[in-house]
């Protein structure tokens, strides 16, 4: 029976039948330890206090609350077995949904809002799992319970009994007026919620749109009617319901009152016990509990009910083609194609593709031209299986292409769509995304890493994908692979390459001034994982201060500091908006005014005051000689600062830099005794890698000079600095590692579709369709994928490719020219050009812009 | 303010970039009658560049995006024509010691490209600079526009005087500098 038309229970009766048996043991043995302590009730009054009997008592009280505790134990069992069975049943159903969910056809998904889908998926079968594990179980328990304790009522009093239980008629009828009520309006709820969904799904979609519209207070809007409304709804939902309870309420408190008055009446005149009146009494109460539990259960049963229904009426069609050849293997096509009239037909009138006709060859190169809105989407869409024909046949290799299912049509034929998607997660789980799948089947094996890089290079990712590589700052797993080889790639530049690489980087060199690095990068000389040295922390470190004291440089520093503040406040008093302006001072843009209150107040003079004191060291701190131009070096400064720095390594952070530069390879010249150990402080060090950092950032081993860190001709060396060493697939390897934001948010628009390209050339089938694949890719790159398409794919591939460029024309075999859904032309370049028709038109079109 | 700070008796900060550029920038004619204020703003968001003899400057073709000031050494304004190099002009620190003034006010693309034909040290002054600066005086945004223009126009004037006097002896003198390597 197809998913979505099983009945609710058709779950519960199928499914888990052991546990379920298992459940309703437990709640007869519960039963009986739920009835036990009434009998000792009585027995307590009638018997041990009656008779005054205190080693009675003792029994009776101790079998009481043995009862008690089993019957709270068993209950404690019921209701962990019931949740336990629920959620199984629950994973079950949604696992199954969503395989079917999944597998519905794209027309589908045209008229469905995702929001609809996604709150249908989570919080309504949510609520349907509560109810699933004790779908069977709790009316079955209630009503034995329900029973037992009638027949003990019954037993003790058959007139009280009568009586009390007669009003429970009159609920029978109420409840399930007002249920239905209920479900009326927890339908509407339902409705409501997931158009509510549906519109803050747009909106976070839409993020971008919004913002730059500034139209917030129109989605404000569009969401605060539906907010009313289920204010309205659920408003009206919990009167009802606790209309129900209220009824209910009253309802019980008419039996004790009954029980009093007769019972009391036959108690006075000696017809009945004492004790059975306490007995009487417990026994009321408790056949309550299952009476309240069974009116509960309804509810909650028509609840879930109710929701079902919502939920799979809304996927309930049958998917159009089966996921596995059925009695076949998947077999690889030669890749032939041949449409006979094909039509495709929506809302039953429009038609987007008219009576095509047309005969494709395996390994044929086939270009799909026209205006935009002819059908060219419609009819790739259509040869790839992810829309069905209306009417005609579309023969793969001979086959129909509507009796073929999934997985062969998957295996044979790529689709790369005009606005490819791109996963959450890495560039390599993209890239892998396709041929996983296959894998998965048994259709495919993985790619090796050669493919993979090949795929690559082929798309002209490998420039973004190696300043991916570049730009990763990679963690101790990540690093170990490749740390010889990256560290022997900085031994590299630093040495041999040193002249070429020093025009744009300054290497650190413990003996030598860095220019581009701040003042306290120059002393500190490493990092620190705990920002020990930081700029901000630095002027409170006492021994680090001390240090400056002894060395005599704290006076420098602070004059420094002092001529930044009167300069840049001199400069910059009136620019103190703009964020631009600030570039190329130590001071942050929001810390005008206080500077320029410090300026005024010191007059040209050093401060006393410690606060104020801190202030400047902060500037002189953060001062890059080579980038801020407020001021330079003072002269002399920059020795006494390396004779600084030598002193900060030994004295303050205690690393011996000599040991480290002279046979520190691969050991550790750090301030941390364990190896493993995240190392507190890692100075500069040749043979250090530095995990804070970038790979750029370690091999080269320095600060770039210019401003733009990764600029044309930065990348222009050390590309070829890798290349000379034969480690760019290394820094590839790396950059696949990229994580592309979620829906590949991360990526340009040319990145996502070079990704979806070399996603679909891994996969290798005989039959590749493209549409408009490349039109977001720069100029060079789409040469070389035409190039591609051209010559090492020709004749070995089927491949229809939908192009908007049309100088690319003369490159195909075949031009097919579609209008207004109908295919109006076919031919080579030549042929249609000579024939001046649709074509020849086009082309003026196109050239004449 | 500085004046103050530079009779210090002991460690004094040296001069900055700025220090070195608002000299520099003051004696150019194109300058003239630029208010103190505006010109030490100039110079403190002028960047520095150096092309080492031989180097490309500027890429015909390529977005142009900053006006260059010559403070040392001599350049060269080529362009390439059916795939011929030909020398439009030579600038150095002497004569007409810019180029680029029109990327300030328009993005284009560069028709002309450039080259080091010595070593050469220079400012270059960016557009976003330029506009960033502008905002702040607005008033003075028509009067620099008219500038670059007559600076624009003298340039071309001054090319086609180039031009002419070539014309006699070769026609066209070809170009050719080896920085394509
Ligand atoms: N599922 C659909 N329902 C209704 N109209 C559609 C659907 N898909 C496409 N269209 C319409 O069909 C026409 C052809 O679309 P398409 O094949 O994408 O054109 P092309 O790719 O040539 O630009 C367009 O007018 C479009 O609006
Ligand atoms: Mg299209």
């Amino acid at each position: 029976m197809r998913v979505t038309q099983r009945p609710l229970f058709y779950w519960i009766l199928n499914r888990y039948r052991g546990l379920q048996l298992i459940l309703l043991l437990v709640i007869l043995a519960s039963l009986f330890f739920r009835v036990f302590p009434l009998e000792m009730q009585k027995r307590i009054v009638n018997e041990a206090i009656h008779l005054r009997d205190q080693e009675l008592l003792l029994l009776y009280c101790g079998l009481y609350i043995g009862a008690v505790i089993l019957a709270g134990i068993s209950k404690y069992c019921i209701n962990v077995l019931q949740t336990i069975i629920g959620q199984k049943i629950l994973v079950e159903m949604r696992t199954e949904l969503y395989h079917h969910i999944l597998q519905l056809p794209l027309q589908f998904y045209r008229q469905m809002q995702p929001g609809t889908v996604i709150s249908a998926m989570t919080a309504e079968l949510n609520a349907i799992g509560f109810f699933l594990g004790g779908a069977l179980a709790i009316p079955v328990t209630s009503v034995l319970t329900f029973v037992a304790f009638l027949l003990y009522m019954f037993s003790l009093s058959p007139l009280l009994a009568v009586l009390t239980v007669a009003i429970y008629p009159f609920e029978f009828v109420l409840i399930p007026y007002l249920q239905k009520k209920y479900n009326r309006i927890n339908k509407e709820r339902i409705r409501t919620t997931r158009a509510m969904a549906n519109v803050v799904n747009e909106a976070i979609s839409g993020i971008h749109e919004i913002h730059s519209n500034a139209s917030f207070e129109l989605e404000e809007r569009r969401l605060a009617s539906y907010i009313h409304t289920l204010y309205g709804q659920l408003k009206r939902l919990f009167v009802v319901k606790y209309g129900i309870k209220f009824s209910n309420n009253l309802f019980q408190s008419f039996g004790p009152f009954i029980l009093f008055l007769v019972g009391g009446y036959l108690a006075i005149n000696g017809h009945f016990s004492l004790g059975a009146l306490v007995a009487f009494l417990s026994a009321y109460e408790k056949v309550y509990d299952p009476w309240k539990e069974m009116l509960e259960y309804y509810q909650s049963y028509q609840d879930a009910q109710v929701r079902y229904r919502q939920v799979v009426r809304i996927f309930d069609q049958e998917p159009p083609h089966p996921l596995l050849p059925e009695g076949r293997e998947v077999a690889r096509f030669r890749g032939e194609i041949e449409m006979k009239n094909g039509c495709f037909t929506v809302g039953g009138k429009v038609r987007l593709l008219d009576r095509i006709s047309l005969h494709i060859r395996p390994g044929e190169l086939v270009a799909l031209v026209g205006f935009s809105g002819s059908g060219k989407s419609t009819l790739a869409l259509c040869m790839a299986q992810l829309y069905d024909l209306s009417s005609g046949s579309l023969l793969l290799d001979g086959h129909d292409i509507s009796t073929l299912s999934k997985q062969e049509v998957s295996a044979n034929v790529t689709m790369i769509a005009q606005h490819p998607f791109i996963f959450t997660g890495t560039i390599r789980e993209n890239l892998l995304y396709s041929i996983h799948a296959l894998h998965q089947e048994g259709l495919a094996h993985m790619v090796t890493r050669e493919r993979m890089l090949e795929a690559v290079y082929d798309v002209c990712l490998d420039d973004d994908v190696i300043r991916f590589g570049f730009q990763s700052v990679l963690s101790r797993e990540q690093l170990e692979p490749f740390r010889e080889k990256l560290l022997h790639m900085r031994k590299v530049i630093t040495t041999e390459l040193h002249d070429t690489f020093s025009e744009v980087v300054e290497f650190y060199d413990v003996n030598n001034f860095l220019h581009y690095s701040s003042i306290r990068d120059n002393i500190v000389f490493g990092e620190c994982s705990r920002g020990l040295f930081d700029v901000e922390k630095l002027p409170y470190h006492r021994q680090f201060m001390r240090l400056l004291a002894d060395t005599g440089l704290d006076r420098p520093l602070l004059m420094l500091g002092l001529a930044i503040a009167e300069r840049t406040v001199d400069l910059l008093g009136d620019y103190s908006d703009d964020e631009f302006f600030f570039r190329y001072t130590p001071m942050h843009r929001e810390e005008l005014p206080l500077y320029s209150m410090l300026v005024r107040e010191l007059n040209g003079e050093l401060p006393e005051r410690e606060a104020d004191r801190y202030l400047l060291y902060v500037l002189a701190f953060r001062f890059i000689p080579g980038r801020h131009r407020v001021v330079g070096m003072p002269t002399g400064l920059e020795e006494r600062m390396v004779g600084l720095r030598h002193r900060f390594l030994k004295e303050v952070a205690r690393v011996d830099m000599h040991y480290c530069i002279s046979r520190g390879k691969g050991k550790h010249c750090v301030s941390c005794k364990e190896p493993e150990e995240e190392p507190v402080f890692s100075p500069f060090c040749p043979g250090q890698y530095l995990y804070s950092r970038s790979l750029l950032d370690n091999i080269l081993f320095g600060v770039i000079k210019s401003e733009e860190k990764m600029s044309d001709r930065l990348l222009h060396l050390t590309y070829s600095a890798f290349a000379r060493e034969d480690l760019l697939d290394e820094v590839l390897d790396i950059g696949l590692d990229f994580h592309v934001g979620s829906k590949g948010d991360r990526l340009s628009g040319g990145q996502r579709q070079k990704v979806a390209i070399a996603r679909a050339l891994l996969k290798e089938t005989p039959i590749l369709i493209m549409d408009e694949a490349t039109a977001s890719l720069d100029n060079i790159s789409q040469a070389r994928i035409q190039e591609l398409l051209e010559e090492k794919f020709h004749g070995r591939r089927t491949i229809i490719s939908v192009i908007h460029r049309l100088d690319l024309a003369p490159g195909y075999d075949r031009i097919m020219v579609l209008q207004n859904g109908s295919l109006v032309e076919q031919g080579t370049y030549d042929e249609l050009m000579a024939h001046k028709g649709a074509f020849y038109e086009l082309i003026q079109g196109y050239q004449a812009v | 303010m500085n004046s103050s700070r530079d009779t210090k008796p002991f460690e004094v900060p040296a001069r900055g970039l700025i220090d070195e550029a608002l000299p520099f920038l003051q004696r150019l004619p194109i300058f003239t009658d630029t208010p103190y204020d505006l010109l030490k703003l100039y110079a403190y968001l002028a960047e520095k560049a150096h092309f080492r003899k031989g180097e490309l400057i500027q890429q015909q073709g390529e977005p142009a995006g900053q006006l260059m000031l010559i403070m040392s050494g001599r350049v060269a304004i080529w362009q390439e024509h059916r795939g011929r190099r030909f020398l439009l002009m030579e600038l150095g620190d002497d004569s007409m010691s810019y180029f680029g003034e029109l990327a300030l006010i328009s993005e284009i693309d560069c028709y002309y490209g450039a080259s080091a034909l010595t070593d050469v040290e220079m400012l270059t002054f960016s557009r976003e600079s330029f506009h960033k600066v502008m905002e702040r005086f607005p008033g003075r945004y028509r009067q620099s526009v008219d500038r670059i223009i007559r600076l624009h126009i003298h340039r071309f004037v001054e090319q086609t005087n180039y031009l002419f006097d070539h014309l006699r002896d070769d026609a066209w003198r070809e170009f050719v500098l080896d920085d394509r390597a």
